[in-house]
């Protein structure tokens, strides 16, 4: 067996040559329509599919939601260190009832914020994909 | 040409990602990138254009329900490759077989490098001569030679979809083409 690719022959070439512009073949049309009618049912049939970076954003909003809980509890009188630092003019005239609206208002956008999102994606089923 | 290259892989990368979460269109997106080379290896192997379709689109159902094991290791075409060569090797239980059976030769020095060619185009009627020639090889032959040549595969990467040692696929691409050259000279003299 001689050295290959060392010194490559008038042949080698002309077989380079022309394998090199053989180039794929063109599939059947209709081809990738066809596949993703085959894939589709498979979607349908595994609505959920969870991953991790899908709690990313209800966690942050949550830390968020319980940041802002946590000074407006603070200003309604639940704890004496936000007495310094609350202003009388905003958190005095929230009444119990805007603070349980306000919290359910969040915990509601928490959970609902990976719906949206699944749905912005065009995602069949939101969260749940 | 590697920018452009580089910048294809990162958008590829991304299509993959949205896939993974259930983008059923970032996965058409690949299937239609992909389409045309897993559709030339099982159409180069198979002797119907029908089952070699089937087969394809086998290839892409079961890519599909198996992103997830996907870990972007290796590139995905090369992933794609070797779910749509072991979908070949069930159908043709001989294919793996010869494939196996090839003697490494250690003697054959091959580099990876691209190949020296002639810059004139090829008139369809020899790239017509060409797929016959290829069509002719055993189908242990044709495999490597789609993958080498068509697909542009590296020769670790067709030792990874092949599940052959390198040395086998260095000797079976040498053996093929040496054939090819035999044919070739046959046809011009």
């Amino acid at each position: 067996m001689s050295e290959f690719e060392t010194q490559p022959t008038d042949l080698d070439k002309e077989l380079n040559s022309l394998l090199v512009q053989l180039g794929p073949d063109t599939p059947p049309a209709g081809f990738t329509a066809r596949a993703m009618e085959s894939i589709r049912p498979q979607v349908a049939q595994e609505p959920f599919r969870l991953h991790w970076s899908d709690f990313v954003p209800a966690f942050v909003l949550s830390a968020i939601g319980a940041v802002v809980l946590f000074f407006w509890l603070g200003a309604a009188g639940a704890h004496s260190i936000f007495e310094e630092v609350s202003s009388p003019v905003v958190f005095n005239s929230i009444s119990d009832l805007q603070l349980v609206v306000l919290s359910v208002a969040i915990g509601l956008l928490v959970v609902a914020y990976p719906l949206l999102k699944g749905n912005w994606n065009g995602s069949q089923v939101g969260f749940f994909r | 040409m590697k920018g452009i290259e580089r910048k294809d892989m990162t958008a590829e990368k991304i299509l993959i990602k949205r896939a993974k979460q259930g983008d059923t269109r970032a996965f058409e997106a690949l299937v239609n990138h992909h389409a045309r080379y897993v559709f030339t290896l099982t159409n180069r192997l198979l002797p119907d254009v029908q089952e070699a379709e089937d087969l394809a689109q086998e290839t892409f159902i079961r890519a599909w329900q198996n992103l997830a094991k996907f870990r972007g290791d290796a590139q995905f075409r090369t992933w794609l490759y070797r779910i749509a060569t072991n979908l070949c090797y069930n159908r043709l239980p001989n294919l793996k077989r010869d494939l196996s059976a090839l003697d490494p030769d250690d003697s054959i020095v091959i580099s990876d490098k691209a190949l020296p060619a002639e810059q004139q185009m090829i008139r369809a009627e020899q790239r017509a001569q060409l797929s016959e020639m290829i069509n002719s090889l055993p189908e242990s032959y044709r495999l490597l030679i789609v993958l080498r040549h068509v697909n542009d595969l590296s020769y670790q990467e067709i030792s990874q979809v092949t599940d052959l040692p390198l040395g086998t696929v260095k000797t079976g691409i040498f053996r093929a083409r040496k054939m090819l050259k035999e044919r070739l000279e046959t046809r011009t003299d």
